[in-house]
C-alpha cells in the first residue's frame, strides 16, 4: 500500500466515523427534543381545556340539581372549548367526541387525578392520546386530548434522510479532498522515487525535481547533494580506472620493444652458428636491453611507490641547485647544453631527493629538446621552480598529453635519446607529493618552459 | 641462384641488428635503413629488392606511407607492429602488405614468413640441397643421385623445414608447431620418433644432429 493510499485511508476513515456520530447524535437529539416538544404542547393545551372548562362550569352551573341540565350544560360547556381533538367522557360513556378513536379503550384512567401519556400507533397513523380526570359538581369526567402526530414523526423521518444526504456527500467531498491534498503532498516523493530508480540504473547525472518548501522538498535537496557526488565520485573512478588502462597499455608496449630485441638475439644465438664477432654483438645487444629495462623498472617502481606522506623539510635551494649541476654536468657536456643557475630564494621546504629526481627530469627533457649551444636555465624565484630551454619546442596540442605516462610526442627521436616517456608524469607526480602545480608553457621553435609552482611560501 | 635480397626499414638498433643476423645466417643478402624518408629516396637509386620487412613506427615517413613506394617496385611487404591495438585492426591497416609480424617475435617465425612470401611470389628455388641429396619441394620427392627415398608427408615436411633452416638448430616445440600445428594433440615425442625415421630412411645418421635439451638441425659443411 503506497504512503497516499495509507494516509487518504486513515483520514477518511476518521472523516467518516466523525461525520456518522455527530448526525446520529444531532438526530436523536432532534427527535426527542420534537416529540418532548409537541408532548408538551399537548399536555398544556388540555390543561388549558380543562382549567376554562372547569371554570365555566362553575359559573354556569354551580347549584344546579337537574342531572340532565347539569350533563347537557357540562356537554356544552365543553363544547365551547373543545378542539378537533376533544374528547369528554362522563360516568356513563362518552359525551363529546371529535376524533373517530375511542381513547378510552387505548388510555382507560381508573383513579387520580393526574394526567396520562401514550403514543400509540394507531390505524397506521402516529397519535398521542393525553387523559386527565376531572371532577365536576362531584361527578367524575374524564377528558382525553387526541392529536395525530403523525407528521411530525414524517418530518423527523425527512430529516433522518436529509442528514444521511448532507452527511454522505460531505463525506464524499471530504474523501475527495482529502486524496487529492495527500497525492498533492505526496507528489514529490514519487518524483524522488523515480529519480533514484534512475540514478539506480546508472544514470548519474539525473536529479530530483522537488520545489516544495517541507521536509520532502529538504529530502530532495539532500538527495541531489548526495547524487552529485555520486556522480563526481564514479567519474574519478572510471576516469582513474581509464588513466590505469592507459598506463598499464603503454608499460606493455614499452617492454614490448626490448623484448622483441632481446628475444630475436637470445634465440638467434642459441641456434645459429654466428661469427665470434656476431656473437658478441648479439650479446651486447641482449646486455644494452637489459639495462634498458632495468632503468625503465626502477622509474616505474619510483612512480608506483612515491608515498603522500613523505618527509618534507626546509633544504637549502643553492645547494640543491649546485647539487643538480654537478650530477648533470657529464650529460650535459656531451650534448653541448650549458646549464645556468639563478637562485633567488634561500630554502624550501621539500623532499631534497625526490625534488632532486623532479628538477632533473626537467633539465634532461630540455636538454634533450635542445640543440648544442643552447642554453638551460634553472631559476628559483618566490614559490615557483623553473626550467626553461630555447629548444624545439612543444606544439599546443601535444601539451596536455606530455603529463601521462608514456606519451613520447616524437617516440622514434626518444629512443635514440633514452627517454621512456615516464620522466614528466614522474614530475608531476612528485609535485603532487609536494602540493605543488606543474605549469607548462611552449611555443614550437622558441623554447618550453616548465614551472614547478608551490602553493605557498615555504 | 642468386641470393634473395631483403629490405629492412626498422629503426630500433637491436631489433634491426637480430633481424640481419638471421637474414644473412639464412643465407639471404640484406640491407637495413632506420628511416623512413631514407629509404625511400634510397630506393629512387636501388630497387632490385625481392621483399621488404617494414616496421610501422618510423621516423621521416612512417611503414604505411613507405607501401606506395613498394607497390611502385614490386616489392611485397612483410609488416613489423609493435603496436597494441587488436590484431584485426593492423591486418585492416596493413591492407596491402603480404602479412605481418607481431613484435615481440621469435627468429625462425621470422624466416618462415618470409620464406612464405618469397615462395608465394615464385622468388625462391624449388628445389632445396641437403649435402647430396635432393628435395624437389613442387613435387613432394627426394631423391639421393638416381635413388628416391620414400617419405611420408609429415617426414617430408620436417625434413624440408630443417633443410631450408640449414645449420640452424630448431627447438623440438617449434618443429611440432610449424609441421603439426599449434593445435596438434601429441608431444616432442612425436618429433622425435619422426627424426629418427628420417635418419633410418636418409641413411644418414650425421645430416641431421641432435642438440640436448635443444632441438635439432641439419649440418651442412
Amino acid at each position: 500500500m503506497k504512503l497516499w493510499q495509507k494516509i487518504s485511508a486513515v483520514g477518511i476513515s476518521i472523516l467518516l466515523v466523525v461525520v456518522i456520530a455527530c448526525c446520529t447524535l444531532l438526530l436523536l437529539q432532534a427527535k426527542e427534543s420534537i416529540v418532548r416538544l409537541s408532548m408538551e404542547q399537548v399536555c398544556a393545551a388540555q390543561k388549558n381545556l380543562i382549567s376554562s372548562f372547569e371554570q365555566m362550569v362553575q359559573y354556569y352551573l354551580d347549584g344546579e340539581s337537574n342531572p340532565a341540565a347539569v350533563r347537557s350544560g357540562i356537554v356544552y360547556c365543553f363544547k365551547c372549548f373543545a378542539d378537533a381533538g376533544s374528547v369528554l367522557i362522563g360516568g356513563d360513556g362518552t359525551l363529546f367526541s371529535a376524533v373517530r378513536v375511542a381513547p378510552e379503550e387505548w388510555l382507560p384512567i381508573e383513579s387520580g387525578d393526574g394526567q396520562a401519556l401514550l403514543l400509540e400507533v394507531i390505524d397506521g397513523r402516529d397519535v398521542l392520546i393525553v387523559g386527565s380526570a376531572v371532577v365536576l359538581l362531584d361527578e367524575r369526567y374524564i377528558v382525553y386530548t387526541v392529536q395525530d402526530v403523525t407528521e411530525v414523526f414524517d418530518s423527523i423521518d425527512v430529516m433522518t434522510w436529509n442528514f444521511v444526504w448532507i452527511g454522505g456527500t460531505g463525506a464524499l467531498l471530504g474523501t475527495a479532498l482529502m486524496i487529492l491534498l495527500v497525492r498533492r503532498t505526496t507528489k514529490p516523493l514519487a518524483a524522488l522515487k523515480a529519480s533514484t530508480k534512475r540514478i539506480a540504473v546508472g544514470e548519474y547525472a539525473e536529479r530530483a525535481k522537488v520545489e516544495s518548501g517541507d521536509e520532502v522538498g529538504e529530502l530532495a535537496t539532500d538527495f541531489n547533494v548526495m547524487a552529485g557526488a555520486v556522480q563526481a565520485h564514479i567519474a574519478d573512478l572510471e576516469d582513474r580506472a581509464k588513466r590505469q588502462q592507459l598506463f598499464i597499455g603503454g608499460l606493455t608496449h614499452e617492454f614490448r620493444t626490448p623484448m622483441a630485441s632481446m628475444m630475436i638475439h637470445s634465440e638467434t644465438l642459441l641456434s645459429a652458428d654466428l661469427r665470434a664477432e656476431e656473437a658478441q654483438n648479439s650479446l651486447a645487444h641482449i646486455h644494452a636491453q637489459c639495462r634498458w629495462l632495468e632503468q625503465l623498472t626502477q622509474k616505474l617502481l619510483s612512480l608506483i611507490t612515491l608515498q603522500e606522506h613523505t618527509q618534507m623539510l626546509a633544504e637549502s635551494m643553492q645547494a640543491l641547485f649546485d647539487d643538480i649541476a654537478e650530477s648533470m654536468i657529464e650529460t650535459l657536456q656531451t650534448r653541448r647544453t650549458p646549464l645556468v643557475l639563478d637562485c633567488a630564494i634561500d630554502t624550501l621546504c621539500m623532499d631534497y631527493d625526490l625534488m632532486k629526481s623532479l628538477l632533473m627530469n626537467l633539465i634532461d627533457n630540455a636538454s634533450k629538446a635542445s640543440a648544442p649551444g643552447q642554453a638551460i636555465r634553472l631559476r628559483a624565484y618566490d614559490n615557483i621552480l623553473e626550467v626553461r630551454d630555447d629548444g624545439r619546442g612543444i606544439a599546443q596540442e601535444e601539451i596536455a598529453r606530455i603529463k601521462d605516462a608514456f606519451y613520447m610526442v616524437d617516440r622514434s627521436r626518444n629512443k635514440k635519446t633514452g627517454g621512456s616517456g615516464l620522466g614528466l608524469a614522474l614530475v608531476k607526480r612528485i609535485a603532487e607529493v609536494h602540493g605543488a602545480e606543474l605549469a607548462i608553457e611552449s611555443q614550437v621553435g622558441i623554447g618550453t618552459k616548465v614551472c614547478v609552482i608551490f602553493s605557498d611560501k615555504r | 641462384m642468386l641470393k634473395n635480397r631483403i629490405l629492412v626499414v626498422e629503426d630500433d638498433a637491436g631489433i634491426a641488428d637480430g633481424i640481419a643476423v638471421n637474414l644473412q645466417y639464412s643465407g639471404y643478402d640484406c640491407r637495413v635503413f632506420s628511416d623512413g624518408r631514407e629509404t625511400a629516396n634510397a630506393l629512387m637509386a636501388d630497387h632490385s629488392y625481392d621483399l621488404a620487412l617494414l616496421d610501422i613506427m618510423l621516423p621521416g615517413l612512417d611503414g604505411f606511407a613507405l607501401l606506395p613506394f613498394m607497390r611502385q617496385y614490386d616489392i611485397p611487404v612483410i609488416y613489423l607492429t609493435a603496436k597494441r591495438d587488436a590484431p584485426s585492426e593492423i591486418k585492416g591497416l596493413v591492407e596491402g602488405a603480404e602479412d605481418y609480424i607481431t613484435k615481440p617475435f621469435d627468429a625462425l617465425t621470422l624466416l618462415v614468413r618470409v620464406e612464405k612470401v618469397l615462395r608465394r611470389c615464385g622468388k625462391l628455388d624449388r628445389v632445396l640441397r641437403a649435402g647430396d641429396i635432393l628435395i624437389d619441394l613442387e613435387n613432394h620427392r627426394v631423391t639421393r643421385g638416381d635413388a628416391e627415398i620414400n617419405l611420408k608427408p609429415m617426414e617430408f615436411e620436417l625434413l624440408a623445414l630443417l633443410a631450408r633452416h640449414k645449420n640452424r638448430t630448431i627447438l623440438r616445440d617449434r618443429l611440432l608447431n610449424e609441421i603439426w600445428g599449434a593445435d596438434f594433440f601429441g608431444d616432442t615425442h612425436t618429433v622425435d620418433v619422426h627424426i629418427a625415421t628420417l635418419r633410418k630412411k636418409l641413411n644418414a645418421a650425421d645430416l641431421i644432429k641432435t642438440v640436448p635439451k635443444y632441438g635439432y638441425r641439419l649440418e651442412e659443411k
